[in-house]
């Protein structure tokens, strides 16, 4: 692959981000808060499947450059994800629009953070690009997208990799890395199954949660 | 259905990005002309085969010094300049053929082993003449001391070797340059790769990758990148300009002729740290790989026509770890490699290897238990390492 088929898949998969983004708030629109729409369910998929590509890629980077196949084992944990994301999203919109709209507004502020922090890292990197903001800008987005579950996974492979790197000599700090990506990866994409579960509860729940109804009649003289 | 239909579509959008997003190619062809050719110093250029790289290398090579060719002498007046630039980065040009000659054909006695070691040494605050004193028991003083030495004949592959001339061009507009490396030297001066190899009689192959960044008033440019030391002739040079991945990289390969003995293909090259984040997320992070594959493919078209030969490669791979995807295809591409060690070379991280292959009937085989890493830095930020290739009598 060369530069600018990789600014090219930037690219696309920002307009990618863009469309399901617009799509997720037009479920909004168009529905109650708390209903789901078909658009609300594509636009899920739509964010679901972004955000689950790009964490399957950032979690799996490292442990398959300690693999024979490398990038070929990156591509499957990146469909993976995708697939996994996608379905949930999907999910998601079905039933609670509100919810895909609120994670559209996240991804759009991790964007912005993600990208504004690669253009302040700028004057300390030998070589740098606008696309190299994009890219932080596509990982931030995707990362917010996902919720709390990439923020819990993030937490707690930062946790379990640093205290592995001080305790285990054989354990190095690129290894503590890849135990926090990982960590942030299946968190992120563990949280888009879980908000699913949820909706889906939640869905069941609303619809149990209605009072009983006695049948009676009152009759009049 | 429609909505399920729009998900389908949009589940197989992600996943067609997805493996954009990951995949990786390969291309690379050999020799070509590139923009520092030397056709008097027969010097072989690979280089990738995408116009678009060979553009931006053409950039980086253009703020770069030409190759240098020293042939070490046989006598005790010093090295013989049989192949440098007319931009005059190294010695003239005497437009003699580095081709194999009668010389490397005189009877003489067969030897036994030969010592190929690898070592980064960081733009020249590694102490060559010491490491040369003490790993390889060449005494770098004299020519007559040189000769009078009974030693092992050696092949030091060299990474971020530095040379300093006024004849490096200026730096053209618009053509980014790295940053300078240039820390003061432990041992006093920085290690020139030409100095040394005139200094102490030793044939060189120094092709540089890239300016050794901006100069102040009063500098001398200097350029940096892979370099061949040999106590031995060094013949059929090539220099391969692997694919760009962040920062120009040229391997250089040559043919060592130990004494008496079949010749050896050995490389000395140099892969790239990381590359940006777009290129690592869009790649699958293949950088390395990539630049290795590149490598490998190169040697097999240059050698093509050599028929067999026993080929040793070292470098700084920069790994993290010795079991990396590049790693593994190099050790399998090169199948009489020793096994990859994970003894840190870089503070503790193992970035340096070496990748051996032989052929039947090839009576070269790694010395037991040779391959190791040389216990100090001798003033760089890397050790080296090192292995004796054995002949068998016939």
């Amino acid at each position: 692959m060369n530069f600018s088929r990789a600014a090219g898949s930037i690219a696309a998969i920002w307009l990618f981000a863009l469309s399901c983004g617009s799509a997720g708030l037009r479920g909004q629109e168009t529905t109650d808060s708390t209903d789901g729409s078909t658009w609300a369910a594509v636009g899920g998929a739509a964010l679901g499947a972004y955000s689950g590509t790009v964490l399957g890629a950032l979690g799996s980077l490292i442990p398959c450059t300690r693999t024979y196949e490398g990038p070929a084992c990156v591509r499957p944990a990146a469909i993976g994800g995708g697939i996994i994301g996608g379905l949930g999203g999907a999910t998601i919109g079905a039933i609670d629009a509100s919810l895909i709209g609120n994670s559209f507004v996240a991804g759009v502020i991790g964007a912005s953070v993600g990208g504004a922090a690669l253009l302040a890292v700028q004057p300390f990197l030998e070589r740098w690009s606008w696309g190299d903001v994009g890219a932080g800008a596509v990982i931030g987005g995707a990362v917010a997208a996902s919720g709390p579950g990439a923020a819990i996974g993030f937490g707690a492979g930062a946790i379990v990799g640093v205290a592995t790197w001080q305790l285990i000599p054989s354990v190095k700090l690129p290894d503590a890395l890849a135990v926090t990506l990982f960590g942030l990866a299946a968190g992120g994409i563990g949280g888009w199954v879980w908000r699913a579960i949820d909706a889906k509860e939640n869905e069941r729940g609303s619809a149990g949660a209605q009072p009983a109804v006695l049948g009676f009649s009152i009759r009049t003289n | 259905m429609r909505e399920r239909k729009h998900i389908l579509t949009l589940l197989a959008l992600a996943v067609a990005l997805s493996g954009c997003a990951a995949g990786h190619e390969m291309d690379v062809r050999a020799p070509v002309g590139a923009c520092a050719s030397t056709p008097e110093a027969q010097v072989a250029w690979a280089r990738p085969e995408s116009e678009g790289e060979q553009s931006k290398l053409d950039d980086w090579c253009s703020a770069a010094g030409e190759p240098v060719v020293l042939h070490a002498s046989t006598t005790e007046a010093g090295p013989e300049a049989v192949g440098g630039t007319s931009r005059g980065g190294g010695p003239a040009l005497t437009g003699e053929s580095i081709l194999f000659d009668a010389r490397f054909e005189a009877d003489v006695a067969p030897v036994d082993s030969l010592v190929v070691a690898t070592w980064n040494v960081e733009v020249g605050t590694g102490d060559l003449v010491r490491l040369l004193a003490d790993r390889l028991g060449y005494v770098c003083s004299t020519a007559s001391e040189n000769h009078a030495a009974s030693r092992v004949p050696f092949v030091l592959l060299v990474q971020e070797a530095y040379r300093a001339s006024h004849d490096i061009p200026e730096i053209p507009d618009g053509v980014a340059l790295p940053s300078r490396i240039g820390k003061p030297a432990e041992h006093g001066e920085r290690a020139d790769i030409v100095e040394i190899a005139a200094a102490c009689n030793l044939s060189l192959f120094y092709a540089p990758s890239m300016r050794n960044g901006a100069e102040d008033d009063g500098q001398t440019p200097e350029d940096r990148g892979n370099a061949i030391l040999a106590s031995v002739p060094l013949t059929d040079l090539a220099a391969i300009e692997l694919p760009l991945e962040t920062q120009r990289r040229v391997a250089v390969a040559a043919i060592a002729h130990p004494p008496g003995r079949d010749p050896i293909r050995v490389v000395s090259f140099h892969l790239d740290v990381a590359a940006n984040l777009l290129r690592v997320l869009t790649t699958g992070n293949s950088t390395r790989l990539r630049q290795g594959l590149g490598l490998a493919n190169a040697l097999d078209e240059l050698d093509a026509a050599n028929g067999q030969l026993v080929s040793v490669i070292g470098g700084d791979v920069n790994s993290w770890s010795e079991k990396e995807t590049v790693i593994r295809h190099l050790s399998e591409q090169f199948p009489d490699s020793p096994e990859p060690t994970s003894e840190g070379t870089r503070g503790s991280y193992p970035t340096d290897h070496m990748f051996v292959r032989t052929f039947e009937g090839s009576n070269v085989s790694v010395a037991d238990n040779s391959y190791r890493v040389i216990p100090e830095t001798y003033g760089s930020d890397h050790r080296g390492k090192l292995l004796t290739l054995r002949f068998e009598s016939d």
